[in-house]
């Protein structure tokens, strides 16, 4: 049989990506700046979303999810960084680094209490990985569990928690073998609402305005041994393999940030007249806006690849970190470019450019960093060609 | 969604590049000394992609022109015209033969009365007949006159303008579309295996421990420069292979031309800096890929005409000043 290469989305692709977007459309994107502007994370809007099925879009239909594949939840995140990068932040934490490495590494009673109601649409999830002093180098955590007879005693503080504050559990990565070099770190569930949680601070961050980020302190945190998630040192593996499963959304997010900025941009063209006609007729700016169109066309074949790679099982480390780091850098430069189009209209709040550009500028950094990426990328086309790294 | 190459196109793939290994790379360095077009080796490739019927012709024609472009931009570049000119000969029903495509500009176009294209193009010094395509169609000409284009890259890709005798139309003007954006297609795809004959350039000299700015577990300068070179690389190389699956997107191809063509030019500047000073002596490939990248940004229009193009596309209802 003769199999070819085909870019045309599925029947169900299609209807996911429309369907985010007409709830994008309608209850997002009329409200998107003035949740920015208040920093107010809008509780009945993820309730509907939760509704809609968008907590655990990749969780199979038995555990509460959606059941969809990695390239339709991909397409719903872009929808909603088009509209909404705080709110497509939210539902991508909660998908693909709480939902999914729970479904992976879960038993099944841990997947009954810890992922069926969020999947299902009940609360949001949260992934504490990053310290005050860890961020990029994640061997390079402080956080401690101990093992207390049947329980661990968790002590230390986790930083830049997406979700912190609203979620009802969150994935802890804590340090419980401090002579070990691979197998150091492990992963436990620990929900929100717990004695010795604590929210210590909240970010007042430049953007991604309506979404909590939080630090969160542990202090003598009693867990039940059925909090471990895997087995005792899997910690940095299921780290790893979230951040890896990740990247491709975060790559989608940022694809669909630089949508929006681009969409406002055209329209700007079409509608703002000056020198006796609409500044869209004049070939500078054209072709500024054909470069932002073709980056945008870049990072979404490029993300699509790499959800798909992964869909089937197949490693994906260095596709995604390409996807990631191309559309990221991409949307940078396109929010700007957004913004110049839009000349002073564009500093002002009264336009969602400016609000596209400051969401633009974290996704070169969080889930890893550009230069993280970077490394990941040599690292992988080294291997291929046999060359040894640090 | 199927966005992988499938099991045959793979195997069309490292078909091409063992072909490409077996019969351009003895001769790349030569091609690009004397200037000459080794068109029986490009008439060999093109024969053996047209006998493969089961990946889908533009998408064949990319990955053939990459792997050869990879060992010889010269050749892929004459092979990417050359097999275009085959394809559309063969989709509108005329007889095969060693032709060349050039686009008309300013040409007239009576039933036979086409007299001239203005632009360089590929393969011209070397075809026997082209195919022209204009506003209103595709046009079936015989050369009156030939002038070669010496340009100081793809310096073998047999460059030249031509004069036409006569010319007859194959197809109107729905074809138009289609043949520019197989043309766009086959030219990124030559600017995609310039990328990706500039990655193997810095892994050899990181290999042979001569890239600038020390060993490669030392240098983090290296290692980003050719994360960058991987990345433009894969980014123009998904979207040639997206337009070459979508023949009817001219935008599409544009856009693909525009990212590889770029990525190109970028990629070679990085290679020769990772090379440093050793890569860049007389006759090295990595000079070689400097002068052939830049040619990519100009032949067929120039970026600019390729963005003027894709604006076009997204602001129909607003026309160019």
């Amino acid at each position: 049989m003769i199999v070819r290469m085909d870019w045309r989305l599925s029947a169900d692709q299609e209807m996911i990506r429309g369907m985010v977007r007409e709830f994008g459309e309608a209850e997002i994107k009329p409200n998107a700046g003035a949740w920015d502007r208040s920093k107010e994370f809008p509780v009945e809007t993820f309730t509907r979303l939760g509704e809609l099925g968008l907590f655990g879009m990749l969780v199979p239909e038995e555990w509460g999810g959606a059941g969809l594949d990695g390239v339709a939840y991909c397409l719903a995140l872009e929808e909603l960084g088009r509209t909404d990068a705080s709110t497509c932040v939210a539902i991508s934490v909660t998908n693909s680094v709480y939902c999914a490495p729970v479904n992976k590494f879960g038993t099944d009673a841990q997947k009954d209490r810890w992922l069926l109601p969020c999947a299902s649409g009940e609360w949001l999830g949260a992934f504490a990985l990053s310290e005050p002093e860890a961020g990029s180098d994640a061997a390079g955590l402080t956080t401690r569990a101990e093992r207390r007879g049947d329980e661990w005693v968790l002590n230390g503080s986790k930083a830049w928690i997406t979700n912190g504050a609203v979620c009802g559990a969150m994935l802890v990565f804590a340090v419980t073998d401090p002579s070990s070099e691979k197998r150091r770190i492990s992963a436990f569930i620990v929900p929100r609402e717990h004695p010795g949680v604590a929210v210590l601070h909240q970010e007042d961050k430049m953007g991604l305005r309506s979404s909590c980020t939080n630090q969160f302190g542990f202090e003598e945190c009693v867990l039940g041994s059925e909090s471990l998630l895997g087995e005792e040192g899997d910690g940095l593996k299921i780290a790893l393999d979230s951040l890896d499963g990740g990247r491709a959304g975060i790559a989608a997010q940022a694809v669909g940030i630089g949508q929006g900025a681009y969409e406002a941009a055209r329209d700007y063209l079409r509608e703002r007249e000056a020198f006796g006609g609409p500044i869209g007729r004049f070939e500078g700016l054209r072709h500024q806006l054909a470069r932002m169109a073709t980056e945008i066309h870049a990072g979404r074949l490029l993300y699509l690849r790499a959800a798909t790679l992964r869909d089937r099982g197949e490693r994906n480390t260095r596709q995604a970190a390409i996807a990631k780091l191309q559309a990221s850098e991409a949307s940078n430069r396109i929010a700007y470019q957004a913004v110049q189009m839009h000349g002073g209209y564009g500093y002002v709040t009264d336009y969602a450019v400016e609000r596209f550009y400051r969401d633009a500028r974290v996704t070169t950094i969080y889930e890893g960093t550009s230069e993280i990426q970077r490394l990941i990328i040599a690292r992988a086309v080294l291997a291929a060609a046999q060359v040894g790294t640090a | 969604m199927n966005p992988l190459l499938s099991e045959q196109e793979k195997a069309a793939r490292e078909r091409a590049r063992e072909r490409a290994l077996e019969l351009v790379a003895p001769v790349a360095g030569a091609v690009d000394d004397s200037g000459e077009c080794p068109a029986a080796v490009v008439d060999e490739i093109v024969s053996e992609m047209l006998a493969n019927n089961e990946v889908a012709p533009a998408l064949l024609l990319a990955m053939t022109v990459e792997e050869t472009a990879r060992v010889s931009a010269s050749v892929g570049a004459a092979v990417g015209n050359s097999g275009a000119a085959a394809l559309l000969l063969a989709e509108h029903g005329a007889d095969a033969g060693r032709a060349a495509v050039a686009s008309g500009v300013g040409s007239e176009t009576g039933d036979d009365g086409l007299s001239s294209v203005g632009e360089p193009t590929v393969m011209a010094t070397a075809a026997e007949r082209f195919v022209v395509i204009t506003d209103d169609g595709l046009w079936l000409a015989e050369p009156a006159q030939v002038a070669s284009v010496a340009l100081d890259g793809l310096r073998g890709a047999a460059i030249g303008t031509a004069e036409f005798s006569r010319a007859n139309r194959i197809a109107g003007p729905a074809a138009v579309a289609r043949a520019r954006a197989l043309m766009q297609v086959q030219q990124a795809a030559v600017a995609v295996g310039i990328c990706a004959a500039a990655q193997d350039e810095a892994l050899a000299a990181i290999t042979a421990g001569r890239a600038a700015g020390g060993r490669p577990d030392r240098s983090q300068s290296v290692q980003w420069a050719l994360a960058d070179i991987a990345t433009e690389g894969e980014a123009a190389r998904v979207a040639l292979w997206h337009a070459a699956c979508s023949e009817d997107s001219d935008q599409g191809a544009a856009m693909a031309l525009v990212l590889a063509s770029e990525a190109a030019v970028d990629a070679a500047r990085r290679t020769a800096q990772i090379g440093g000073l050793e890569a860049l002596g007389a006759g090295s490939v990595t000079a070689r890929l400097q002068r052939d990248a830049k040619l990519t940004e100009l032949l067929g229009g120039g970026t600019e005409t390729h963005l003027g193009t894709i604006a076009d596309a997204l602001l129909p209802d607003v026309p160019r000043a």
